[in-house]
């Protein structure tokens, strides 16, 4: 079935899971990727890479669904991380999001050069 | 050839002519002519030949050179077996029988191997003596080929059977062939991979001829360029390939070419092709070349079984990886669960003892939740506990007899409920026991559970006694009992009783084994038997006694509690299903023994039908019998208990109430005998486990509109018998409407993409049916055109159509992409009986990006339009479906300019009589031309219009328009239905238009993120509202773009972050944001000025 985002998981060796979102994070495409983001999140020891590379359009549902995930994995003290190219058009969202952005790890390229 | 003999001129033979003859000659000659079986004289010191004339084919070039010349002039190849043969005759008078004696003959122009049964007698002459040898012959060359081409068929299949590897089935099936190397000199078995042919196996070539050959590359020029052929491959002849090089070759005598075939394994596998070599002794007639295609499909049918084979190892391999992951998985959230339930559980059972029962209904109804939760959890830890078999025991000495009755206890009030006595004597045991007491109540409490769960009337017993090693615990239920089979599996895990009567299939199908891991770790045993008198089980557990010392205090756990709480939900039965709510669809009967499979199916095909269920082939029978006529569809698994869904089937079949229904087969594995079977009883389709919920619908949609089409046709029978005289004109309506019901209803819009279809039955009542469309919007945005026609007329077309067109849909929904999806469709086609020859086309168009992906089955072109006007002919090339398994499709791409108009129509609209297809193609290309700037609907009617013959259509026509744009760069309005699966639709339908007025880029994001936030926000207020319709409009204002969002609920920003942070971001993205609410709803106003080289102003 041809959906508006996928999302691909990848659970690293060293407990951090990696996922790779693609496609239009909007109100309708968020609670499918939260769902299997959480169920991933229940094995994970150290945190999460999540590379938005490959997101072609954000909206404020998207960016809830990052703080949603950030909290969730604050009180089990492990980290989020955020990959959002230079120059990558979704980086507007985040910029005019209100409640702040700056709470979110974010960087250009995953961590260790993993594809997410 | 008494007439040939009489013309012959005998002068110049050495036996003269036959008035000279002597009379036993003239006698022998007599009969021999006289006779119609194949008969010969051989006369005289030359052995001159005489024969009738079913001799002569035998002959064949020689006749009728042969008579009356001397047998070693006649037959010099051969003369150096038969000459001593006849000699032994003349001379010594002994008569021979010969049975299927190899001759090399040349009598066709080659040297060909043949066979012979024939005797040779003696004739006495006047003298006394020996004047001649008669003979009675037959060829047998056709039944001695056959036997040996019959062995070599055997010969690959049974030693293909010895192996399973793809590769070495393939070597053993190749190697086979060198049994008959006069009918397969050498063998070549090629396998396509990325543009080359890879030497998979060969035989009969010497190794050097292996190496040279054991690659194909395009422009290698060895002669085999037909193995890289992509297209499906009917038996070709081709030069003998250069580098070949036979070995053994013995007296195989040169090649006379070879002949390259493709191997049919499966639609999905790489191309396959197989050469092998075509002898020159053995005259290469309609026999060898059946035989060369046997050798093929055998080879085929061996690789086919091996791939399925490898596959199915493949998931076997997956599965049991995935089952590693799951324990770890398991194990992990079951300890994390653990916790925070303990948490919970604690302060509601305080709370739940501080206040009266009345004022506790909430708590109670959490309270007995979270205790379900915990015995979930638990039975996920026991799962992970015995999968991974590290299960740690503490013994202690335990008084055994009171911990047994303490929990035993706990389940009285169930084992009362579900109407069964329940019988506890523990009184036999009295010393201490060294058992985990927690271990040990889990062990009853699973074998309480089981025993409850499989007894429907009787009693429970609990017994427990001392034997000379320890206690022994005995579980005994008056329930269905367990035959010897599944007595020494009872205890693995997973097992369960197929088909065992039960309360409930829920359940891990783990307490068993649980028990009996248990209770070795334990030091203990655990055995079943058939309860007493053979009625019922008794389960027995010996643990071993204390050593010694007093037995320490143990309390059950809140485990007991949390076990009766779950077997509270199966007693009593739940609801018959025939107290669902109806909710009006089609009326389904889903037949499975298996409670979760029937739920599964049940909550797949809720949606849009009633599901009633059965759990096997004797309830599915009496539910259908109750009410003939009730349901609309069976869907029923093969294996069952008591009557299986082949069973079930066949009592359908042969009830003439029951007969029309139709029946979709589910079976557990592919190409497996019971699928095959099912068809042959009469199922209309099945589905092979495990399948996709798309696939299903798709299967199940087929099948109820199959139902529908069958009950027209009935209909029509029934109209037959009444009313003849209009029968005609009837005929045609009903047919037609068949035809209609099966295309769609409706065919998705939206502003600057418009879609429209026709359907056109024929004049002619004999030729409806068989042409269809289909349109549909995905997820991303592209719209999936498809346009078909079955060959053929009729119910039968309609069939298959309707099947085509729901699988259409889920190849579609799948993401494939058009020339995937015929390959798809092909590989269905081939499993549909009679494999009717199918053309269509299927169109994939992102208007967004303005691209078309189009590919094409042997169908008609379709007809492009772009803004200038000129017309153009799309299609990408490639064979109709249902003509060859292997064929392969591709995908043709094309940019679309603004304003492009896309015709797909089926050959019925541009046939004539008397005219040729480029005539009317020519035709039909202008008048879309012409009629481009027209709506789709009117569009799609001119061109029924235009192309019309005076008579009329002769065929079914069906026609599909799709026109992008054009849009309207002043304004936009677009409604959206309140649903956040709209959303995506107003950002395509934003951005194109945005495009039209040059507005791109950042500008473009940010005007499509605001307006997305706005409906987004409207949808929620407008949801659930009378009307559930947000509209957005759009309209250019000099250098200002205007937004206007309505809904019809109230607007509240202050509520929530999230709503908070949505407004927000909307004043950061537009100029001006304004928000009016009336007592209508809500109207959100945003502009923003912007330059029109996409920057903002």
């Amino acid at each position: 079935m041809a959906e508006l985002a996928t999302l691909d998981l990848v659970a690293a060796p060293d407990g951090v899971v990696h996922g790779r979102i693609t496609g239009e994070l909007d109100a309708a495409s968020t609670p499918a990727i939260r769902a299997r983001l959480d169920a991933a999140l229940a094995s994970a020891a150290a945190g999460l890479v999540l590379d938005l590379s490959g997101v072609t359009f954000l909206d404020s549902s998207g960016v809830e669904l990052l703080f949603r995930l950030r909290a969730n994995l604050t009180m089990r003290a492990m980290r989020l991380t955020v990959v959002v190219p230079a120059g990558a058009p979704i980086r507007r969202t985040l910029e005019v999001s209100d409640s702040g952005a700056h709470l979110l790890e974010i960087v250009e390229a995953p961590p260790d050069g993993r594809p997410g | 050839m008494g007439r040939r003999m009489r013309e012959h001129d005998w002068s110049a033979c050495s036996i003269g002519d036959p008035r000279s003859w002597p009379q036993s000659l003239r006698t022998a000659t007599s009969m021999c002519l006289n006779s119609r079986f194949p008969m010969l004289i051989w006369w005289g010191p030359e052995l001159v030949k005489i024969y009738n004339d079913s001799y002569a084919p035998i002959l064949r070039d020689k006749h009728p050179r042969a008579l009356g010349s001397p047998g070693r002039e006649v037959w010099p190849e051969i003369w150096d077996v038969i000459g001593p043969m006849l000699d032994a005759v003349m001379h010594e008078g002994q008569a021979t029988w010969s049975q299927d004696q190899l001759l090399l003959m040349t009598r066709a122009g080659f040297e060909e191997e043949t066979y012979f049964t024939f005797s040779y007698s003696p004739i006495i002459d006047e003298s006394g003596g020996i004047g001649g040898v008669f003979c009675a012959v037959t060829e047998t060359t056709p039944s001695v080929l056959g036997a040996r081409r019959l062995s070599v068929l055997n010969e690959v299949a049974d030693r293909a059977a010895h192996h399973d590897d793809p590769t070495a089935v393939a070597r053993a099936a190749i190697a086979a062939l060198e049994d008959d190397r006069a009918d397969v000199p050498f063998a070549l078995l090629y396998e396509q991979v990325d543009g080359t042919a890879q030497l998979v196996a060969a035989a009969g070539i010497s190794d050097a001829s292996r190496q040279a050959l054991a690659a194909i590359r395009p422009q290698d020029a060895l002669g085999l360029d037909a193995v890289l052929d992509e297209e499906s491959l009917p038996p070709t002849r081709v030069p003998v390939p250069r580098d070949v090089e036979l070995v053994d070759a013995g007296d195989l005598g040169p090649l006379a070419g070879a002949v390259v075939m493709g191997l049919d394994v499966g639609a999905t596998q790489q191309p396959w092709r197989l050469v092998l070599g075509v002898p020159s002794r053995v005259a290469y007639d309609e026999d060898l070349q059946r035989f060369h295609e046997l050798a093929c499909r055998a080879v085929s049918a061996a690789l086919t079984h091996a791939i399925a084979l490898q596959d199915e190892r493949r998931r076997g391999a997956a599965l049991a990886e995935l089952d590693r992951a799951k324990t770890d998985f398991f194990t992990n959230i079951s300890h994390e669960f653990r916790t925070p339930l303990t948490l919970l559980l604690a302060p509601l059972e305080d709370e739940l003892a501080r206040r009266p029962p009345e004022a506790s209904e909430g708590l109670q109804i959490a309270h007995r939740n979270a205790m379900r939760l915990l015995r979930l959890v638990d039975a996920l830890l026991d799962f992970s506990r015995a999968e991974g078999g590290r299960v740690v025991a503490e013994p202690r000495p335990t008084d055994l007899a009171a911990l047994t009755a303490q929990v035993a206890s706990s389940f009285d009030s169930a084992v009362a409920d579900a109407g069964l006595r329940f019988d506890v004597d523990l009184d036999g045991l009295t010393r201490p026991v060294q058992v985990d007491p927690e271990l040990w109540e889990r062990i009853l409490l699973n074998l309480l559970s089981n025993a409850l769960k499989h007894t429907f009337a009787g009693g429970i017993a609990v017994r427990a006694s001392e034997s000379d090693h320890g206690a022994v615990i005995a579980v005994t239920d008056t329930g269905i009992g367990i035959g010897d089979e599944h007595r020494d599996r009872i205890f693995d895990r997973f097992y369960r009783v197929p088909g065992a009567p039960s309360r409930t299939h829920e359940g891990s199908g783990i307490g068993l084994a649980l028990v009996a891991e248990l209770a070795r770790v334990q030091g203990g045993t655990a055995r079943v038997e058939p309860g007493p008198g053979g009625v019922g089980t008794t389960f027995v557990v010996e643990l071993p006694f204390a050593a010694s010392g007093e037995a320490l205090p143990a309390e059950p756990s809140p485990l007991a509690a949390a076990h009766v709480e779950e077997i509270r939900r199966w007693i009593p039965e739940p609801a018959a299903d025939d107290a669902r709510p109806q909710t009006g669809g089609h009326r389904i009967l889903v037949v499975d023994d298996n409670a979760d499979m029937r739920d599964y199916l049940r909550r797949l095909l809720a949606a849009d039908a009633d599901v009633t269920t059965a759990v096997d082939g004797e309830d599915a029978l009496a539910r259908l019998r109750e009410q003939p006529g009730r349901f609309e569809l069976v869907v029923t698994d093969v294996m069952m208990p008591r009557l299986d869904g082949l069973g079930l089937l066949t009592a359908i079949r042969g009830d003439a109430e029951l007969a029309g229904i139709p029946v979709l087969v589910l079976s557990a594995r592919a190409g497996s005998e019971a699928a095959v079977d099912a068809l042959d009883l009469g199922a209309d389709d099945y589905v092979v486990k495990p399948f996709t919920a798309t696939e299903l619908r798709a299967r199940v949609r087929s099948a109820l509109e199959l139902a529908r089409a069958r009950a027209v046709e009935t209909e029509l029978q029934r109209e037959h018998a009444l009313r003849m005289e209009d029968l005609y004109v009837r005929e045609h309506r009903v047919a037609e409407a068949l035809q209609r019901s099966l295309l769609p209803e409706r065919l998705p819009a939206e502003p600057h993409l418009a879609v429209a279809g026709r359907y056109v039955a024929a004049e002619d009542v004999a030729v409806v049916g068989g042409d269809w469309y289909d349109a549909v919007i995905l997820n991303d945005g592209s719209l999936v055109l498809t346009i078909g026609d079955v060959a053929g007329h009729g119910l039968s077309a309609a069939a298959v159509m309707a099947q085509l067109r729901s699988a259409t849909r889920g190849y579609a929904l799948r993401g494939d992409d058009p020339a995937t999806m015929l390959q798809a469709l092909n590989g269905l086609v081939a499993t549909i009986d009679g494999s009717p020859m199918v053309t269509c086309q299927v169109a994939r168009i992102d208007a967004e990006r303005r691209r078309l992906e189009i590919a094409s089955a042997g169908h008609p072109p379709a007809v492009l339009v772009e803004a200038d006007g000129v017309p153009r002919m799309v299609a990408g090339a490639g064979p109709p479906l249902g003509v060859a398994a292997a064929a392969t499709w591709h995908s043709q791409e094309e940019e679309l300019g603004d304003d492009a108009v896309l015709a797909f129509y089926t050959d019925g609209l541009i046939e004539r009589r008397e005219e040729s297809l480029a005539v009317g193609l020519e035709r039909l290309t202008a008048a879309v031309a012409r009629l481009r700037d027209r709506p789709a609907e009117e569009l799609a009617d001119g061109m029924l219009e235009v192309m019309r013959p005076d008579e009329g259509y002769s065929d079914d026509v069906a026609v599909l328009v799709t026109a992008l744009g054009p849009v309207d760069a002043a304004m936009l309005s677009v409604d959206l239905p309140a649903h956040p699966r709209s959303l995506a639709m107003l950002r395509r339908v934003l951005r194109r238009w945005l495009r039209a007025n040059d507005i791109d880029g950042r500008a473009a994001y940010d005007i499509v993120l605001a307006l997305d936030e706005t409906a987004s926000n409207a949808m929620e207020h407008a949801y659930g509202a009378a009307d559930g319709t947000v509209t957005v409009e759009a309209r250019r204002d000099g250098p200002h773009l205007r937004f206007a969002v309505d809904d019809r609920g109230r607007w509240r920003a202050q509520r929530g972050d999230h709503r908070g942070r949505g407004l927000g971001m909307m004043r950061l993205l537009m100029d001006e944001v304004e928000v009016e609410t009336g007592e209508e709803g809500t109207r959100v106003l945003l502009s923003r000025r912007v330059t029109t080289d996409g920057g903002d102003g």
